[in-house]
């Protein structure tokens, strides 16, 4: 028997029991659906669970201070660091020389005093400000490095990492953007900048193009010891509002812009807070290891190079866990569906088997072998499942979405920044094959069957 | 070759768990917008006195110094402020030259207040330092240096301030450096008090804005462009 035969018999099958093909159709759709609905959700929801966990950064980063480490907290994710220590270029060839060390990502920082320029912020933003600020006595003087800070003047940390390296930091955007790899007039602020202006982080939008003037201030004993201080002043427009922890500081720029003004601070010859890590080349670095695996061995051997290393390992290691039992009764779920669908398919076709037995035996009769027979049913499942798989998976993402939508407000409720449900190409074709498949499975039996069927039984039967 | 349920099957059951399999390796991907900064890369310094007679505060926003950064020069000018309190020519050379030539400066701006005339000190003398200051700041022409003049601050002192101001007209001329001149700029009074550091008063911010103001306006336009 020709293919186009098969295709013509199958498809008389399918328009001569048009109800039970749509009925069937339905309850592979609605399987396929919930199962593409409840990946795309699992997977959604453990990428940002463990996101969260990170900080926005990797999985596998290991945070390393510019410490000793303390013997005791050696396997706690929030270790105390013991002493300070310098951190150079040296020490962080030899980390990047320890096995399972994937990269290393150096960190810097330097203390600064940033002049708040004239804010080109919305009418609207600039009001509430206005009325804020009264409110909150922000106006009133802070002292910091024994100079008198004014009140559009903050003193505060820059923070500098390569921005290339960003997606392996614990860095999550807000609003706007990072600096471009770089730059040295982009800063990104985090959110304690916002709360410092008087913002609110649902207006994170609105500092974005602004400008702020960052100072590093050089301190001197010049003739009868008189404390002097030279400043080197660089101006930065705003680009962007982020979530940081790869160092603590509010500004955030490209490593060479951070270095130029810790350089300049670190000539000083004057006075210094304790705790200045100035004599430090960073304040600390991120050690991506090879897998999550390697964390724990890891941060051993950067404890023999002699710092100080926290992870969240332990955490993430027992939130996979729960994650993993989660998605077992997702997965559990979306599989009794399947089987449900599965067998809807079965009986359907025992059912056009039953029925259509005269049928097979003249088609026995007039030549047609068993795998002919087979072709036709197989055909017949194949074609419901693949209809049902693409109604089914066009639905579950449209689930999915909605449900990403009703999520993404509530976290913009809560100030948290949303997820991002990516158009799954794959899940959709594997979920399209895997119902086709599913369906010519399920329609295996009855195929068969049908196909064994001796003819003149067949013939007599019907 | 005839199928079997069995092989059938497991053909079957490969294929379902290698397509749902491949499924689950999507994740979601986050791209930030982007959009450029243009920035010109020039170094400006900062010479001179630093003009608050009442607190050291090098760090106002509202200073002439950063009102002429900020507003007259383009985004990506990095500004070294070197200036001290009631530095003289002499303190000048001896304190901010040395760090000032070592950063190579595009611009350079001078403002010595009123702190010799008021020392005393013989105003050849002056033109001298004054000489002995500018000179290697020009660097054979490759740095714009712009300096004030001595601003109209006491009228018993006018003839010994104007003979001052003859001294850094003539040594800016031999030198082909600006002159930023304070009397002219913003129509100050010849008794104006607001200009220069007295004990126990500062600056006004208007007379920051205006001193800001004088100093874009000598700016030369070369000054400005990239190399």
């Amino acid at each position: 028997m020709k293919w186009r035969d098969v295709v013509e018999l199958a498809a008389t099958g399918v328009r001569r029991r048009a109800g039970r093909a749509v009925l069937t159709v339905l309850a592979v759709a609605l399987a396929t659906a919930m199962l593409t609905a409840l990946v795309a959700i699992a997977g959604t929801a453990r990428t940002r669970v463990l996101s969260q966990l990170a900080k926005g950064g990797p999985l596998a980063g290991i945070r390393v201070a510019a410490a000793a480490p303390n013997p005791t907290q050696v396997d706690r994710d929030d270790a105390r660091p013991g002493r300070q220590r310098r951190l150079d270029d040296a020490s962080i060839d030899r980390m990047r020389g320890l096995r399972g060390v994937d990269s290393v990502i150096p960190v810097l920082s330097s203390r600064v005093i940033v002049q708040l320029a004239d804010t080109p912020f919305d009418e609207t933003v600039l009001r509430r400000l206005r009325a804020r600020k009264t409110d909150e006595s922000t106006r009133r003087a802070q002292s910091g490095r024994g100079l008198r800070i004014g009140p559009s003047v903050i003193s505060d940390t820059l923070v500098g990492v390569p921005m290339e390296e960003v997606p392996n930091l614990p860095i999550t955007v807000l609003a706007g953007r990072v600096p471009i790899p770089g730059s040295a007039t982009e800063v990104a602020v985090s959110q304690g900048y916002l709360g410092r202006i008087g913002l609110q982080r649902s207006e994170a939008d609105a500092v974005v193009g602004t400008e702020v003037v960052i100072g590093s201030g050089r301190s001197s004993f010049g003739p009868n010891r008189r404390p002097t201080v030279q400043l080197r002043w660089s101006r930065a427009v705003i680009v962007g509002v982020v979530i940081q922890e790869a160092a603590p500081g509010q500004f955030l720029m490209p490593d060479a812009a951070v270095r130029a003004h810790r350089d300049w601070s670190a000539a000083g010859t004057g006075f210094r807070e304790e705790g200045d890590l100035l004599t430090s080349s960073y304040v600390g670095a991120f050690v991506l290891a090879e897998g999550l695996d390697q964390i724990g061995p890891v941060r051993a051997r950067i404890a023999t190079v002699g710092f100080a290393t926290s992870a969240p390992e332990n955490l993430i290691a027992s939130v996979q866990r729960y994650l993993g039992v989660v998605e077992i009764v997702l997965s559990a779920i979306g599989l009794i569906a399947v089987g449900i669908a599965a067998l809807g398919i079965t009986n359907a076709l025992f059912a056009a088997v039953r029925e259509r037995r005269r049928e097979i035996g003249v088609l026995k009769a007039i030549g047609a072998r068993d795998r002919d027979v087979l072709r036709v049913f197989l055909l017949e499942a194949a074609v419901l499942g693949f209809i049902g798989g693409v109604l089914g998976s066009a639905g579950g993402w449209a689930m999915a979405w909605t449900v990403a939508r009703v999520v993404n407000r509530y976290l913009a409720e809560q100030s948290l920044p949303g997820v991002a449900l990516p158009f799954p190409v794959l899940l959709f074709i594997a979920a399209i094959l895997g119902s086709t498949v599913l369906a010519v499975v399920a329609g295996t039996f009855p195929a068969l069957r049908a196909a064994r069927l001796p003819a003149r039984e067949a013939v007599a039967a019907g | 070759m005839t199928p079997t349920p069995k092989r059938v099957l497991g053909l079957h059951a490969a294929l379902v768990i290698v397509s749902f399999l491949v499924a689950g390796c999507t994740s979601p991907t986050r791209r930030p917008t982007v959009v450029s900064a243009p920035a010109v890369d020039r170094t400006y310094v900062a010479l001179g006195a630093l003009d608050d007679g009442s607190a050291v505060d090098p760090t106002r926003a509202d200073q002439w110094t950063q009102r002429f950064f900020r507003d007259s020069l383009p985004l990506g000018t990095v500004l070294f402020d070197l200036r001290t309190s009631g530095a003289s020519v002499q303190s000048t050379i001896d304190r901010q030259l040395r760090e000032a030539l070592r950063l190579e400066p595009d611009i350079v701006t001078i403002w010595l207040d009123a702190s010799d005339p008021i020392r005393g000190l013989a105003v050849d003398e002056y033109r001298r330092l004054l000489a002995q200051l500018v000179e290697p700041l020009r660097r054979g022409g490759k740095t714009s240096v712009l300096v004030a003049n001595v601003p109209p601050f006491d009228p018993q002192l006018r003839a010994t301030v104007a003979t001052y101001n003859v001294a850094i007209a003539d040594v800016l001329r031999e030198q082909t450096a600006v002159l930023v001149d304070l009397h002219a700029a913003a129509g100050l009074s010849a008794d104006s008090r607001t200009l220069v550091v007295v004990p126990g008063s500062g600056f006004g911010t208007i007379d920051h804005a205006k001193v800001a103001a004088a100093f874009a306006e000598a700016l030369p336009s070369d000054a400005l462009r990239g190399e």
